[in-house]
């Protein structure tokens, strides 16, 4: 018996549950709209071109791609099989709470690549790790992730070998690459991809949408979180003695304790480095891999192909926009149908998600501080609520049913103009 | 090892300023002292909820907190509370205390010590308070340092653990923390071996002992059913941990980081540690209430891994161990203890009172027999001490069916049923804070007046309701 498919049985595992549940996430319609992520306008373009099965599939093939990437870096570290398989599994449990329809699966593709490159040490890797993130940055906008990975990988590599040989050189020439990458997309020109909301910090203002690993109890999310950080207590991280390996894996469990959306990036990271620890303890000796990527990319790209082919023949065409189930699409799209203008407030940002008149919307980097200050005023109905909803020209309110806001929006001359099965869309009297 | 001493002592002066004016924080300890009162007097556990409250009177009602309740009540009321207090802040030092010890036993430095100390300190600052499961912390402590000892005592954990199960019922963490370390031992031998059938045994007997309480098998059942509970969504203690919580971000994170830099579990060399690191780290992160837990099973695991790399010879702990450095060390943690004791003395958030407790006392010099809501059900505990005062859902919490604790949420999310709750248990009486939406809504309907007003709280009470006739 041998493990030698470990990884990409688990890869074919998360693409086919990706069909299976097919959730479109709400980030996915802000990031539709962004001008300035290149694969905004490419998935606009599949979307209308070739059907939400097209789309849906091409998810499930780049999450699986970054699955077997992850696999492929265990793998390169000299670990066996079943070691990447245990990568592979690790990874796919940290991405289940955010499986999905959105531009994430791109950024955990080129992740995995670029770990995968930064564990190398030549030109060519370098060459390669510059243009990935280059690549990274236009379509996904996640060059922060990748500039905060690759000055890790610096810091850890100038730590280790305490000179500045060829080694520490080429980290050090990724690193700045990716830092102009990421300043450039963060600085509001020439041009803003807000990508991956800045590492999630954003989520830490007052007023905006926060992810928490365990928000309820033992969830999908915090499974692979909990998984990957008791195996490595067990094993330990610093087991081959590499400092960026520790680095890196601590950053990006902050950054997933901040918020949980930054669970899949701990995962693609780190996973490798706890399979690779763990089988420090059990192999006495490393083998590594004959084979390429690029010789493995064609059969991958052949056996994505037809998946995608398959998916997108078999599956019944969708002729509606993909709507997030999380959403209160009807609502949003009763309130455009009444025309005018209007500015509308979610009591929670991410249900505007792709709504152009929002107060605020999952973006909350980008949002100014009054928006933050009324966001948080009005959701708890708390403060001058009243007066700041007059101020902002806000005429258009989405809450819970069992919101007090509602409640008390209803009592003073507000009326609820629709409603789905839990929110209701509340207008003035004066808009009737 | 001494400094270890300097580190508690100034968590215990923490814990002593926070424990002196617990009354004014929490209002639990009302409750504990009326439950207190009704055993001294009728000599048997309540089983059922009583007419006290309007809402679930004869709802079933396991009292697991009746030894601490008598305490409180023997304490309280007499102006003995501050003897309470020094013993809640003395069984938080003993648990702080011992696992340094066990970090000493382990052969961890100075440094590591002192380091791993400190941070169990900060995971047990959050939830420490004058409050029973405090004393399960002292037990849980107790039974971690009988497990590493491994001798022939080891089987006093048996009693511990009924001990532990008489003050809280979060002793039922016992059995499945020494089932986990005696899976770590059955790993560790490979075979079914003497130390093993022993450890067993022991989870066994620690399994037993949760029993013996006056509640018998009720205080289990209780235990796992709140686990569950529907309404852990509406106690602070029970939400899952934060990195914004210091108790988290200071505390448990950083020992679980160094265990996971370092590696506590090689391959059967340390088991025991790694089953229990793997369960305390799920439990941390699941409720705040666990962390201090956490922190005392993790702490000198990560204190001897960071030996490994700071090794007693180090020149850290070479300087740590100075006759100089010691008495420098004891001089600050002494000037750091009267710090702390003026300073926190004067804070309004430990030293004021946060409790209305003069709302609640002017409502009951009022006519009649009163329905009371509290927006925070914890200010309702204060009315038990007042006959003509009825809660809608107090302090006591668990016993209240699911059902009235849906009705209690409906009102203080001012949800669209809100005021057909009201009318239904003809809720006569309503506390609330100033300023907050059910304020707002209360004022904005009609029917209903401000009887009671100060800088923080307003009662409102509904028009036209003869209470007196009741």
């Amino acid at each position: 018996m041998n493990g030698r498919f470990a990884a990409a049985i688990v890869a074919f595992a998360i693409a086919t549950a990706i069909v299976a549940h097919a959730p479109v996430l709400p980030e996915f319609f802000v990031q539709l709209r962004d001008p300035n992520l290149l694969a905004a306008s490419l998935y606009s373009l599949l979307l209308a071109r070739f059907g939400y099965a097209f789309v849906l599939s091409l998810s499930a093939v780049l999450t699986a791609a970054a699955v077997i990437l992850a696999g492929w870096r265990t793998r390169m570290r000299g670990a066996p099989d079943w070691h990447c398989g245990l990568a592979a599994l690790l990874v796919s449990l940290c991405l289940l709470g955010s499986l999905g329809v959105s531009l994430a699966p791109i950024g955990w593709v080129c992740a995995a690549g670029f770990c995968l490159l930064l564990d190398r040490d030549d030109d060519a890797a370098q060459i390669n790790a510059i243009a990935l993130i280059a690549v990274w940055s236009v379509l996904q906008g996640g060059a922060g992730i990748g500039a905060l990975i690759a000055l890790l990988t610096l810091a850890g590599t100038i730590a280790d070998s305490r000179r500045f040989d060829a080694t520490v050189r080429r980290k050090a020439v990724i690193a700045a690459c990716a830092c102009i990458f990421g300043a450039l997309q963060l600085h509001a020109l020439p041009w803003h991809a807000y990508g991956a909301h800045a590492l999630y910090l954003d989520s830490l203002l007052r007023g905006a949408d926060r992810e928490r690993v365990w928000s309820n109890g033992m969830g999908v999310a915090s499974i692979g979180f909990g998984a990957l950080l008791v195996v490595a207590g067990w094993y330990g991280v610093r087991r081959r003695a590499n400092t960026a390996d520790a680095l890196v894996f601590f950053s990006l469990l902050v950054l997933a304790l901040v918020d949980a959306r930054n669970v899949p990036y701990l995962g693609i990271a780190g996973a490798p480095i706890v399979a690779d620890a763990v089988a420090s303890y059990y192999v006495n000796e490393r083998r590594f891999p004959v084979g390429t990527v690029r010789q493995y990319f064609v059969t991958f790209a052949a056996a994505a192909t037809a998946f995608i082919a398959t998916l997108t023949v078999t599956e019944p065409k969708i002729s509606a926009w993909p709507a997030a189930a999380a959403q209160p699409s009807g609502l949003l799209r009763a309130l455009n149908a009444a025309g005018g203008s209007h500015r509308v407030l979610c009591t929670t940002p991410s249900w505007c998600d792709g709504e152009a008149a929002a107060l605020l919307d999952d973006r909350s980097g980008i949002a100014d501080a009054n928006a933050h200050r009324v966001q948080v005023d009005v959701a708890s109905a708390t403060g001058p609520w009243r007066t700041e909803l007059r101020r902002f020209g806000i005429d258009a309110v989405i809450a819970d049913k069992d919101d007090d806001v509602a409640v008390l929006l209803q009592s003073t001359g507000w009326h609820e103009a629709a409603s789905d099965d839990s929110r209701v869309l509340l207008r003035p009297e004066s808009v009737r | 090892m001494r400094i270890a001493w300097a580190i508690v002592a100034i968590f215990c002066a923490r814990f002593l300023v926070a424990a002196w004016f617990y009354p004014g924080q929490d209002g639990d300890l009302a409750w504990q002292q009326w439950l207190g009162l009704q055993v001294l007097h009728a000599h048997h556990l309540p089983t059922h909820l009583g007419p006290e409250t309007f809402t679930s009177d004869g709802a079933r009602w396991v009292p697991q907190e009746w030894a601490f309740s008598l305490a409180v009540a023997a304490t309280l009321p007499n102006g003995h509370f501050g003897i309470l207090a020094l013993v809640t802040t003395l069984a938080a030092a003993l648990a702080l205390f011992l696992t340094a010890v066990r970090s000493y036993r382990r052969g961890a430095s100075t440094f590591a010590i002192a380091l791993t100390t400190l941070c169990t300190g900060f995971a047990m600052l959050q939830s420490f308070g004058v409050r029973a499961q405090i004393f399960g912390w002292a037990a849980f402590a107790i039974i971690l340092l009988l497990l590493d000892v491994e001798g022939p005592a080891i089987f006093l954990a048996i009693p511990i653990v009924a001990l532990w199960a008489n003050i809280h019922a979060s002793a039922l963490v016992a059995p499945a923390i020494v089932g986990a370390w005696s899976f770590g031992t059955w790993i560790e031998d490979r075979a079914w071996t003497e130390r093993v059938e022993r450890n067993f045994v022991l989870t066994l007997g620690c399994a037993f002992a949760v029993f013996l309480t006056p509640l018998f098998w009720q205080l289990p059942v209780y235990a796992v059913g709140l686990e569950t509970s529907f309404i852990r969504s509406a106690i602070a203690e029970w939400q899952p941990s934060d990195i914004l919580f210091t108790a988290f971000s200071a505390g448990v994170l950083p020992l679980i980081a160094i265990c996971a830099y370092f590696g506590i579990a090689a391959p059967r060399e340390r088991w025991r540690d790694g089953m229990m690191f793997a369960l305390v780290t799920i439990m941390a992160f699941i409720a705040v209430r666990h962390l201090p837990l956490a922190a005392l099973a993790i702490a000198p695991m990560a204190a001897a891994r960071l030996t490994s790399v700071l090794p007693a010879q180090a020149r850290i702990n070479a300087i740590l161990n100075e006759r100089f450095s010691e008495t420098l060390v004891f001089a600050a943690s002494a000037f750091s203890i009267v710090v702390i004791v003026v300073s926190l003395s004067k804070v309004p958030a430990i030293a004021g009172v946060a409790l209305p407790r003069t709302a609640v006392t002017t409502l009951s010099g009022t006519q009649g027999v009163h329905n009371l809501y509290c927006e925070d059900f914890a200010w309702c505990s204060l009315a038990l001490a007042h006959p003509n005062l009825r809660t809608f859902v107090d302090g006591r919490c668990d016993p209240f069916p699911p059902r009235v604790w849906q009705d209690y949420l409906d009102v203080e999310r001012v949800s669209p049923r809100w005021t057909s709750v009201l009318d239904r248990y003809s809720v006569d009486a309503v506390l609330v804070k100033d300023g907050r939406p059910l304020a707002q809504a209360l004022a904005l309907r009609s029917g209903w007046r401000v009887f009671y007003h100060d800088a923080k709280y307003e009662i409102f009470l509904r028009d036209g309701v003869r209470t007196a006739d009741r």
